[in-house]
């Protein structure tokens, strides 16, 4: 599919105004040949699907208690297809709009690659089968965690929230936000205060992370008809939200040192990722605010928004990984000494 | 009555073979994790 000259301009251009009706939305002229391996791997959003992993991981790790490797080795795999599984129904009900959108249009739905049936058999198959796995190998408080995630972004987020608030992001960034809760889950069977820290860490991240991302992608939203914040709000008051959210982040990002889940090389990690990323919410309110272009592109400028954006993701990870540090067995000591 | 062969249909063919086998590896490994966990659980882990 990636070869076909549709495809090609598809990607290269607007996608309702250059690719052949036929191959967007419902009747997409279906590729006859039906869907590669590739296109339902892509319907898991791998992307997102890691940094749900890894965070998923680090809970499991710095909770207390043992847990048998296979045992947890399980449960991070049923946290990875939990999270494929929301996104396959994501693209499944968002097909209408990803097919308007520049960043979305070549997704496997749109494209014509895989039924929108496909798409929702093949997530709603595995959403069953990552939460029936994880309470029968693990425990139910898990299972249930990652049912209520998968229930929280499809039908909270995803059917409610993403076409009817500039608030979609700030409540649905619970879901994404679920995954340390899981894996701490996964090792003691509950919810405690510490979990709920590593749950506030994302929770409070992800709007500053999307906003910067809807400032340079603000057409695409506003032709798809998504009331994102800059959409709805404007630049400048998203701007300023988002300097606010990472000036009420820092001090929930300690919250882990604070209640003893991370030591000392959590803390200073934390410290310099905060710092840079106050940083970087600062540079995006001080940047110019960028006309929307008459086509709603929206392609130009925000560079601060797009160096934002990337920050966000190390950020993320360097929380993670520094709390998954901290329980090196030895590395304190050694760093100590 | 097997549908003619042409360039269409080997594809999708091959994809058909592709999906299949991806389906059952993947019913193979849940049996196999399934099995490995109920050892590891009898086991007391």
């Amino acid at each position: 599919m990636r070869g076909d000259p549709a495809f090609i301009r598809m990607r290269d251009t607007d996608c309702m105004t250059r690719v052949a009706p036929s191959l967007l939305g419902e009747q997409a002229g279906l590729s006859t040949a039906g869907g590669s391996i590739g296109d339902f791997i892509a319907l898991l959003k791998p992307r997102v699907m890691s940094l749900v992993v890894f965070t998923g991981f680090a809970g499991l790790v710095v909770a207390p208690g043992d847990i048998h490797p296979l045992i947890a080795g399980v449960a991070v795999l049923c946290i990875a297809v939990g999270a494929g599984a929301s996104g396959a129904i994501n693209m499944w009900f968002d097909r209408d709009i990803d097919a308007i959108m520049n960043r979305t249009c070549g997704r496997p739905i749109p494209r014509g690659a895989v039924s929108p049936d496909a798409a929702l058999s093949f997530g709603g198959v595995l959403a069953v089968f990552s939460v029936m796995l994880m309470g029968i190998a693990v425990n139910w408080m898990a299972a249930g965690l990652l049912a209520f995630t998968i229930f929280f972004y499809i039908v909270i987020y995803t059917m409610w929230l993403k076409r009817r608030t500039p608030q979609n992001i700030v409540i649905g960034g619970a879901a994404g936000a679920f995954p340390p809760m899981i894996g701490w889950a996964a090792v003691t069977g509950d919810v405690s205060l510490a979990s709920i820290s590593l749950f506030l860490l994302i929770f409070m991240w992800t709007p500053p992370h999307f906003w910067a991302l809807s400032l340079f992608r603000e057409g695409d939203y506003a032709k798809a008809g998504v009331p994102m914040m800059p959409v709805v709000a404007g630049q400048r008051a998203t701007k300023r939200q988002m300097l606010a959210y990472t000036l009420l982040l820092a001090p929930i990002a300690l919250v882990p040192a604070w209640l003893g889940v991370a030591g000392l090389i959590y803390a200073a990690i934390a410290v310099g990722l905060n710092v840079a990323f106050i940083g970087h919410a600062i540079a995006v309110l001080r940047e110019r605010d960028v006309a929307l272009p008459a086509h709603g592109a929206g392609k130009g400028g925000h560079r601060a928004a797009k160096a934002m954006f990337g920050f966000s993701l190390i950020y993320l990870f360097g929380h993670f990984a520094a709390l998954v540090l901290d329980r090196a067995p030895g590395l304190v000591e050694l760093l100590g000494s | 009555m097997n549908a003619p062969q042409t360039p269409a249909n080997d594809e999708r063919a091959r994809r058909q073979r592709a999906r299949n086998w991806a389906i059952f590896l993947a019913l193979a490994a849940f049996v196999v994790i399934v099995y490995i966990v109920t050892i590891v659980r009898m086991k007391g882990g």
